[in-house]
């Protein structure tokens, strides 16, 4: 597919890598050269200088051949308006980012009435991630398919832990719940591993259940899981701003610290439920002062990734709280693994997940379309849920047949079907109209028809 | 720097080179000659490029210095594959002269070593002339188009060989970009190739003479060049130069039905500008000095030599010694602005000269209100103050090495037109000079320092200076 993206930052940057690298032609629109070029020198992509609202910048970038245009600019209002201008001169579909939460109410009337295709919020969605993160505080990271009843999550193995040794063919049997193994991270290495591998020390393990049996596997572990009641949120800015509103609406206590007064008199209008403080969230004895020691969970979201590193190392140290920073910057991942500050949110990666998530759904695929992807461990794995068309060569197949004509490192992890969970066996057969869940490690794939060999 | 990427870039232009070896096999395979000199270059070529093309480099590890580095090797890497057909064949006895025709060919100049065209196998001719069909667009632009690589950086490959100012891709990916260019100028020869045949020349003769006016070099395939050609012939010749001139966004514009951007394109309608002008005076002058009677005949030569001139290919139909001052003059004025950015031809490059004199304009903008802020625009578009600041550099150097050149070729003490000629001729991969080395003469005669020398200014001439001088700079060696 052709795709426009207007704004070259760290979110239009991630999404042209994206996109290109699913194997889409990438236009990028932005009034900055410097930043364009830096963009051109890593990425294959077409650079063009201008404005994104610019109808003869929009002419220039042939918008009419374009299939995608998504503007991820900085600013709202541009966004929109360029998606406005871009879908009134061609049929491309439009994608706006609009992060205000002033106008975050309003997003399905204006998607309506301006014509978009899709508004993404990427500082809605993490401050949502951050949400599910604190009600399963055990997890470091967790993502749901088929509307929530299908969840993924990480566990780490450590020493004397229970399923230490065990092949993954026993732990169904040990923990007495219905889960699959469906990724291993083991030194640096990401394996899709089949029914007689055995877990060592120090892997982390990708399991596929229900929310129920999730539960029952904790109960067998013995992980204390109970849902975060209280929290501390550094910085008051837009994730603070939503993380708030659904905190303070399960009933939470919430307490937000913002250096800025004038954050801090909006934050207590909004909020009336919601403690603000008003000083240093990166002062350690101010923090503890607020009860660090004491909170369930601590949440830094100022607008600087080192503060919030620093003071979640700092947090880890001093209490039992869950911990959850937000970073902003796209390269720090890897770093992230080694600082062992249990979760990482980032927004931007987020954001370029759910378009590329969007766009691998347009792409009409055989077989049935792209509901939902999650890209894992540094995006070496593609987690997809797919909705089963009737295809022949897919549906109606015992497992046991379909399994051979499947690419290398790739496996059905779940069908969902009328609500019901299955772990596959062989003798099972994807229906239509199922959701199917695979995991793998190839990418771009955006079609069912595109797992067999 | 990395050094297995630029391996790999090497022996994977090396092993296309040996593909296109096929070429020649075929012709001389249709004219009953020996193909071995082609057969053992081809082998060469793998051998060279074998161990180079093993190892996959890691993605994302080319930037522009690799690109450029990697390109410069390149060509000199062709050079000495490309001259052993000459050598095996025995068409070409020193191996000076052989650098000296290889580079000549592939550098698109057209300059030669050789006395004698008709007296070589008729492989070996179209070996030469296909050099400057591979050369013109470029060998590694070929290669973009054909090698997958991964990552974004296959860019800096074709800035570092395409000419130009400021290259840009023609759609997003840079292997689509090297497709789409490799397509125009495919249909653009296949064109030239069929109106020649049409017009009855021979199909050997409208292959050589199309590759030569494609890739804007010149070596022809008869002594007398192209003036025992037929009138519409010459014709035809001389659209197919003028129109490889022209910078291919041209056509890619027109192409995709944008004709609006295309004739936007200033620098298509400065080039369109100079050779009219150019033609207008030389016919007139060339009238009038009596070399010709008939104006239609004069008109028709000006056209032919203007348009050979400015887009560097240097064909030539008579002899030029015998032309009057004046448009000798506009000759080689027009040696030095040379063809379009982004197309076939050689030389400053028409939006260069554009460039310049439009810094020039604001400089005096500047001396008369010292505190006025002025850009410079392009295509009504104002252009970045770093390629501006790159242009001036770019004519200092030129000239520098071009004064370097003039005085080492002038040591073998032939006439000051012939030396300066000489060096201007295949500096801006032109070919025929003046005198000596004019139109009805060539190279043969000068030392082999001197060929050494216009080798390298061929070589320095095609790639726009910098991959070839980086590699003789010693930072670029440095690790870190």
């Amino acid at each position: 597919m052709n795709a426009v993206i207007v704004g070259c930052g760290k979110v239009g940057t991630e999404l042209a890598k994206t996109l290109v690298n699913d194997g889409h032609d990438v236009t990028v629109i932005d009034n900055d050269e410097k930043a364009l070029e830096q963009a051109a020198e890593a990425i294959d992509i077409l650079p063009i200088c201008g404005n994104g609202a610019d109808i003869n910048t929009l002419k220039e970038a042939d918008l009419k051949s374009k299939d995608i245009f998504i503007a991820v600019s900085p600013s709202d209002e541009l966004n929109l308006l360029s998606c406005v201008i871009a879908g009134s001169i061609s049929t491309a579909k439009t994608i706006a980012r609009v992060r205000n939460p002033l106008y975050s109410k309003e997003t399905e009337f204006l998607k309506n009435k301006l014509g978009l295709s899709k508004i993404i919020n990427p500082e809605h969605a993490a401050a949502l991630e951050i949400y599910k993160l604190l009600q399963y505080p055990a997890l470091t990271r967790m993502d749901s398919f088929a509307n929530g009843k299908v969840v993924i999550f990480t566990v780490h193995i450590t020493s004397e832990h229970p399923l230490l040794g065990k092949s993954l063919q026993e732990v169904r049997g040990i923990t007495g719940s219905n889960i699959l193994v469906c990724a291993v991270e083991r030194k640096g290495e990401v394996i899709i591993p089949s029914g007689n591998f055995v877990i060592e020390d120090d892997d982390a393990i990708s399991i596929v259940s229900t929310l129920d049996e999730m539960k029952n596997l904790f109960r067998f572990l013995k992980v204390k899981n109970k849902a975060a009641q209280s929290c501390i949120i550094t910085g008051g800015g837009t994730i603070a701003h939503y993380l708030t509103d659904m905190l303070l609406k399960k009933g939470m206590h919430v307490r937000i610290v913002e250096i800025n007064e004038d954050k801090c008199q909006k934050l207590s209008e909004v909020f009336p439920e919601a403690e603000v403080i008003h000083g240093d969230g990166t002062d350690k004895a101010f923090l503890m002062k607020q009860g660090l020691g004491k909170v369930d969970a601590f949440v830094p979201l100022t607008g600087i990734d080192e503060e919030n590193i620093i003071t979640a190392t700092f947090a880890k140290n001093v209490s039992d709280a869950k911990v959850i920073t937000k970073i902003s910057r796209t390269d720090l991942n890897d770093v992230m693994d080694e600082l062992h500050i249990d979760s990482a949110v980032f927004p931007k990666f987020i954001c370029a997940d759910i378009i590329a998530q969007y766009v691998r759904a347009q792409s009409n695929g055989v077989g049935g379309n792209v509901e939902t992807l999650y890209r894992y461990l540094d995006n070496r794995i593609e987690i997809l849920e797919f909705k089963a068309k009737d295809d022949k060569d897919i549906v109606n197949i015992p497992l046991a047949l379909l399994g051979v004509r499947l690419k290398d490192n790739m496996i059905i992890a779940c069908i969902v079907r009328d609500g019901s969970f299955i772990i596959p066996s062989g003798k099972n057969m994807i229906k239509e109209n199922d959701s199917v869940i695979i995991v793998t490690t190839h990418h771009g794939i955006s079609a069912l028809h595109g797992i067999l060999k | 720097m990395d050094i297995s990427i630029i391996a790999y870039v090497v022996g994977m232009a090396l092993s296309i080179e040996g593909i296109l070896l096929i070429i020649p096999v075929i012709c001389a395979l249709i004219y009953g000659e020996s193909i071995m000199p082609f057969i053992l270059t081809a082998a060469v070529c793998f051998a060279v490029a074998f161990p180079f093309t093993g190892v996959k480099p890691a993605a994302g590890s080319l930037f522009s210095k690799e690109g450029y580095v990697a390109t410069g090797l390149t060509w000199i890497g062709l050079t000495f594959t490309g001259m052993l057909p000459f050598l095996f064949s025995g068409s070409i006895d020193s191996v000076y002269d052989a650098v000296f025709e290889t580079v000549s060919g592939y550098t698109t100049t057209g300059a030669s070593i050789l006395t004698d065209v008709e007296a070589l196998p008729k492989g070996v001719l179209m070996w030469r002339s296909f050099m400057h069909w591979i050369g013109g667009m470029g060998i590694l632009v070929f290669m973009l188009a054909l090698v997958p690589f991964t990552g974004g950086t296959q860019m800096n490959i074709m800035k570092a060989e395409s000419p130009g100012p400021s290259i840009s891709k023609l759609v997003p990916r840079a292997a689509d970009s090297a497709k789409v260019l490799y397509q125009l100028y495919t249909a653009l020869t296949v064109v030239t190739v069929l109106a020649l045949i049409a017009l009855r020349m021979p199909v050997f003769d409208a292959l050589c003479i199309t590759f030569g006016a494609a890739g804007t070099g010149g070596f022809s395939v008869l002594n007398s060049g192209c003036a025992s050609y037929t009138m519409a012939q010459q014709v035809v010749i001389t659209i197919a130069m003028i129109a490889f001139g022209v910078n291919f966004n041209f056509y890619f514009f027109l192409f995709i039905k944008r004709s609006k951007l295309a004739f936007k394109s200033e620098e298509v309608r400065w080039y369109i500008g100079i050779i009219l002008a150019s033609i207008l005076i030389i016919t007139v002058n060339i009238c009038s000095h009596g070399v010709y009677t008939s104006p239609l005949i004069a008109l028709k030569d000006a056209a032919f030599h203007v348009g050979s001139i400015i887009t560097t290919t240097g064909y030539a139909t008579t002899d030029l010694n015998l032309w009057p001052n004046l448009s000798q003059g506009i000759l080689v004025l027009l040696m030095f602005i040379g063809a379009c950015a982004g197309s076939t031809g050689g030389g400053l490059k028409v939006s260069r000269v554009i460039l310049l004199a439009k810094s020039y304009k604001r400089e005096l903008a500047v001396a008369l209100h010292p505190d006025i802020v002025k850009k410079v625009h392009m295509d009504g578009k104002p252009v970045e103050e770093n390629v501006l600041r790159n242009t001036g550099a770019y004519l200092f150097v030129y000239l520098v090495i071009f004064c370097i050149s003039v005085l080492i070729v002038s040591m073998d003490g032939e006439s000051w037109v012939t030396t300066f000629t000489a060096v201007a001729a295949t500096y801006n991969n032109i070919g025929p000079g003046f005198d000596v080395i004019g139109s009805m003469g060539n190279y043969s005669s000068l030392s082999d320092l001197s060929k050494v020398v216009l080798s390298l200014d061929m070589l320095i001439g095609r790639l726009e200076i910098f991959p070839i001088m980086l590699l003789f700079a010693k930072d670029t060696w440095r690790k870190f």
